[in-house]
């Protein structure tokens, strides 16, 4: 699921779909200002596959487990891992 | 000439009449007492009789259908032209469309019932014996008949007939009489009675007049404008189908192809669903093929490596893995896709052409059917032209009708202004008799009046009828109106009789003198028995017996006139029926 599998497009999965997210949070955004922009972002970049709200939820999810991404008053807002916690390698 | 009047009844009172004045008097017993009365006596009820048995009516208003005489027959001997000793003739209430005559006169139809010497013939035979026999009557005679003649000879009090000289009673119509007493006075009958048929017309022509502003049967006339209009109108119709049939095109096996262009049309619109779902499924696969194309996915390990994220060479080489994996798959399944495409597209082309081949053959069929019908549409058509002639033909006949009806008012009087100009030129013609009748009555009313009273008999016309009138100067009195009837009675017996258009009898009842002065009454019986003397005629009278005793008195001498029979006020056997009913 996070990564690309059989049944996963890799442009669906949650790390592609992180990623597509981390590319648009240039500024802080709210949730919904950032699940239309991703929509925008991967219709402007030839992402078919459907990509329902709640796989977008679970992205945003695995990227606060990543810890690149936190909320702040109810805004996304996103950060450098290493700044809190240990870098996956 | 009357001979004889009888009954079988015993009790009946017979009267033998005589050649001349025939007088039967009605008379005082030394027993009568003051409240006696010579009234019912049977004075007028022999004149009842006599009509009754030379065909008037036996019903139950007549005096031989009374109840107690219902039984009676009672029995008239006279004489009759051709037979020496004359005919009796029998009739009774209880059987009134039957007479018994005796012997049979000639004429009577042999297939009677012939009972030998004697025959039964039925009412309307006799009453045509007697207009061709006794008044001279041609076998057609509109307007004359032998019971309006005799009407005249007799008069009766029942009827009234004692009101005008020249009707026998009151609501005759003056056309009517006037035809009966131009035939008696030897006028032309024929044109007289063209006033009766004008009457008629004119009659006929007011009853469907007042019909026609009937709102009701008005419907069935109309008005002659009305049908103008209605005739115009069903013309129209009566084209404008004609010209539907004129035009109709009978097309074989209509109903086949009106199921066919329907299942035509069926096809087409199921060809045009089944494209429908086709291309759907079409955009369908469109879709799935642009989506296994695969954007570029460099951007990802940027993306995370800015942020201090370094995806492992697990990552990477899963997504390289899934990549190809992909890869091959999408490649298959874009080849299986495009074949799909392919034949969905082919079968969309299909249906394109067989589309517009269909929708050919549905218009040249709606076509067909378009420019004309099937054959139970004509028929119906022909029907309906059927009817439509028939309606039109119905008005053209009503609005004749109405035409002729609304022309007729203007026909009856211009015909009656030439019928008036005819009748008086006939009048001018026939100068010698009319004088003659005119002198007669002059004559007879001198004989009464003197010379000093204006007398005379004018025969004219007028826009109606023809106009006969007696007159006797006089101050509207009863009596010498009476006078009038008498004079005038005279005259038409006497003229008649010479000119063999009437039996030889005259009979006036009582009724007749009433209110006359009893010098005219004396000078009337003694003119009637000297006229009857020289014309070979048969007056026969009724008079109470005091009446007779003023006139012997003021110079009548009733020697050998009276009859021998007398009736009497005895209350239960003095009259003539000898009992009382």
């Amino acid at each position: 699921m996070i990564v690309p599998t059989k049944g996963i497009a890799p442009q669906r999965s949650l790390l592609a779909v992180g990623a597509q997210i981390l590319q648009i949070l240039d500024a802080p955004l709210t949730v919904s200002q950032t699940w239309s922009r991703l929509r925008q972002w991967r219709e402007d970049h030839g992402h078919a596959a459907p990509v329902p709200f709640w796989w977008f939820v679970l992205a945003l999810d695995s990227l606060y487990a990543l810890g690149v991404v936190d909320m702040r008053n109810e805004v996304l807002v996103k950060r450098r891992a290493d700044a809190t916690a240990p870098q996956l390698q | 000439m009357l001979r004889r009047l009888s009954s079988n009844d015993a009790r009946f009172k017979a009267l033998f009449f005589h050649d001349g004045l025939n007088i039967l008097v009605a008379d005082t017993t030394r027993s009568s007492t003051e409240t006696d009365s010579r009234n019912s006596a049977g004075k007028s009820s022999m004149v009842e009789l006599i009509h009754f048995l030379l065909g008037g009516s036996g019903d139950k208003n007549s005096l031989a259908g009374h109840p107690e005489l219902r039984a009676t027959t009672f029995r008239l001997h006279l004489d009759w032209p051709g037979m020496a000793d004359g005919v009796t003739v029998e009739r009774s209430a209880a059987n009134p469309n039957t007479v018994r005559l005796t012997p049979r006169p000639d004429g009577a139809a042999p297939g009677q019932l012939d009972l030998g010497t004697a025959v039964e013939v039925p009412l309307d035979e006799w009453q045509h014996l007697i207009e061709h026999n006794l008044f001279g009557l041609p076998s057609e005679h509109p307007g004359v008949s032998g019971r309006a003649l005799l009407s005249f000879l007799m008069r009766r009090a029942r009827a009234h007939a004692f009101n005008e000289p020249t009707s026998t009673f009151p609501k005759q119509s003056a056309s009517e009489a006037m035809t009966n007493l131009a035939y008696l006075l030897g006028i032309d009958w024929k044109l007289a009675d063209r006033y009766r048929q004008l009457q008629a017309r004119e009659n006929v022509s007011k009853q469907l007049n007042k019909a026609a502003s009937d709102p009701v049967l008005g419907k069935v006339i109309g008005q002659a404008a009305e049908l103008r209009g209605q005739i115009a109108l069903a013309e129209h119709r009566v084209a404008e189908v004609q010209r539907q049939i004129d035009t109709f095109r009978v097309v074989p096996e209509y109903d086949n192809l009106r199921d066919r262009a329907d299942e035509l049309d069926r096809m087409i619109r199921q060809s045009r669903n089944d494209d429908v779902i086709d291309r759907a499924n079409l955009a369908d696969i469109e879709r799935a093929v642009n989506e296994t194309t695969d954007p570029d996915l460099t951007y990802l390990e940027a993306t995370y490596n800015e942020l201090g994220i370094v995806l492992s060479n697990q990552v990477r080489r899963s997504f390289a893995d899934v990549k190809a994996f992909h890869g091959s798959v999408v490649r298959n399944r874009r080849q299986y896709l495009a074949a799909e495409m392919a034949s969905i597209q082919d079968r969309l082309t299909q249906r394109e052409t067989e589309r517009s081949r269909v929708g050919e053959h549905l218009a040249q069929t709606l076509r067909t059917l378009n420019e004309g019908g099937a054959l139970d549409a004509l028929t119906t058509l022909q029907q309906v032209l059927a009817q439509e002639r028939a309606n039109l033909g119905g008005l053209r006949h009503r609005f004749e009708a109405a035409q002729a009806l609304e022309s007729n008012k203007l026909q009856i009087k211009q015909e009656r202004v030439v019928l008036q100009q005819q009748m008086e030129a006939d009048l001018g013609e026939r100068g010698v008799i009319i004088d003659e009748a005119v002198v007669l009555f002059n004559r007879f009313a001198r004989a009464l009046y003197g010379h000093d009273r204006e007398a005379y008999l004018r025969l004219g016309t007028s826009e109606r009828s023809l106009k006969i009138e007696p007159h006797i100067a006089s101050d509207n009195s009863g009596g010498i109106g009476s006078m009038v009837i008498f004079c005038f009675d005279l005259t038409l017996a006497v003229l008649a009789n010479r000119a063999e258009r009437a039996p030889d009898f005259l009979v006036h009842d009582s009724h007749l003198f009433d209110g006359v002065d009893e010098r005219q009454v004396a000078r009337a019986l003694s003119l009637a028995n000297e006229v009857c003397t020289q014309e070979h005629l048969q007056y026969i009278v009724t008079l109470n017996s005091d009446e007779l005793a003023k006139v012997a008195h003021r110079g009548f001498d009733p020697a050998g006139c009276l009859l021998e029979q007398r009736l009497t006020d005895e209350f239960e056997g003095g009259g003539l029926f000898g009992f009382r009913f």
